[in-house]
């Protein structure tokens, strides 16, 4: 069981004034819903746990199973008044906060996020990003953010897997690396209103595959193409032989 | 895309017997569905149209696919007056889910009683989920989209009844 010093984080304004710690738990964004449903008021909230069985948004949970040595965990974000057509704004936030605070230890270029909410560095998977939102009267009442990070593990299954730890030959406290991102989390979501802010220009920037030729599975083809960006509402644009299409996230693979 | 083209190629659909029809082009996005209301086109560049040709063979696996699960989906659809209804619109671009998972009971059936802020569906877009909450309280009279399809930007998916 780990031991933690802090309850909560000293440098942010919102996020992870409350901390939940769980030993185990089936997912946190699961756990973050029903905490929700105590409560309505819990903008910030942070639920973390050692070890989660039935982490969603990723594939191949194998990795998954080596509980104490990953950052597993979901915040609460209620925003005050943002659009439910916003919420691809709220996803590139959050991706660029975890890419923020993974250029705190890696090399700035390696790192990329991969179209929609994965983190890589070079080929390689570090974490991901699983966003969950309610939606009222058009508008995002509550957001349930959950993000797993590779930090400590040593070892991995899965060749496309890897960790802060095997990149930089550092073991590294879980705490400290929690209430740091904590905090890139926090500046990012708050630049979500700010029309004048450079998410989307910062995102493509470091996308994944950006401006490259590369390979991609559409419907049973495989099909050379270039990434030219994301529309407003988050479909991956795509140039095809002088011509752009759209893709939204099921129609299609990144292969090579 | 022109009208009478549509039109044509609504007839080559309803000659050809199938069921439903999706067909995608970099201007057009066109799904066909007979015995149903939903048909809808949406232009997904805003460029000049180009000439629009229609595939010798349409996309039949997904036609395939497709009809599995509108025979589950037939039996909840009911017909009913659309007096005094409200409808539960799309607040994004997505993929409609009933149920927050494939084995999950789905959020509402047609004859429920739901109260303001009850979760009807999921919307999902790029790999984010948005559960979306109705904004009436009523009965819910039809399910206007089918589990898994795409929906647009403040399309009608539930009519519910005022109480």
């Amino acid at each position: 069981m780990w031991v933690w010093k802090k309850t909560m984080f000293s440098n942010t304004l919102f996020i992870g004034k409350k901390i939940l710690r769980l030993a185990s738990c089936a997912s946190t964004n699961d756990f973050a819903a029903e905490v929700l449903s105590q409560n309505p008021h819990e903008n910030g909230t942070l639920i973390i746990t050692e070890s989660q069985t039935q982490g969603r948004g990723q594939r191949g949970n194998i990795w998954e199973a080596e509980s104490g040595k990953n950052l597993t965990f979901s915040v609460i974000f209620q925003p005050d008044s943002l659009l439910a057509s916003d919420h691809f704004r709220l996803n590139m936030a959050v991706c660029l906060a975890i890419y923020d605070f993974l250029i705190l230890f890696l090399e700035k270029n390696k790192v990329k996020i991969k179209w929609s909410n994965d983190i890589y560095f070079e080929d390689r998977k570090l974490g991901g990003v699983l966003i969950e939102n309610t939606i009222s009267e058009q508008k995002i009442r509550h957001s349930i953010i959950g993000i797993g990070l590779n930090i400590n593990q040593l070892s991995f299954e899965n060749p496309k897997a890897v960790s802060l730890t095997t990149l930089t030959n550092t073991a590294y406290n879980l705490e400290n690396l929690l209430e740091k991102l904590g905090e890139n989390l926090e500046k990012r979501i708050l630049q979500i209103r700010q029309q004048n802010a450079t998410l989307r220009a910062e995102y493509l920037q470091n996308l994944y595959w950006y401006q490259e030729t590369h390979f991609f599975r559409i419907g049973n083809q495989e099909i050379s193409g270039q990434i030219l960006g994301i529309d407003q509402t988050g479909n991956l644009a795509l140039q095809i032989n002088q011509k752009i299409r759209y893709f939204s996230f099921k129609e299609i693979v990144f292969i090579k | 895309m022109k009208t009478d083209k549509i039109k044509e190629i609504l007839q080559a659909i309803a000659a050809s017997g199938l069921d439903e029809v999706n067909i995608e082009t970099e201007s057009l996005k066109l799904h066909v569905k007979r015995n149903s209301s939903t048909t809808y086109v949406e232009s997904v560049v805003s460029k000049p149209v180009e000439v629009f040709s229609l595939p010798t063979a349409p996309a039949s696996p997904v036609v395939s696919e497709i009809a599995e699960s509108k025979k589950t989906e037939k039996a909840t659809l009911v017909e009913a007056p659309a007096k005094n209804t409200v409808a539960v619109k799309s607040p994004m671009i997505g993929t409609f889910y009933r149920s927050s998972s494939p084995d999950s009971p789905v959020f509402v059936n047609v004859g429920d009683v739901i109260q303001k802020g009850k979760v009807v569906c999921i919307i999902e877009a790029m790999k984010l989920f948005n559960e979306i909450e109705s904004e009436v309280s009523g009965r819910v009279v039809k399910v206007l989209v089918e589990n898994a399809s795409p929906v647009e930007y403040d399309q009608e998916l539930f009519l519910v009844e005022p109480i």
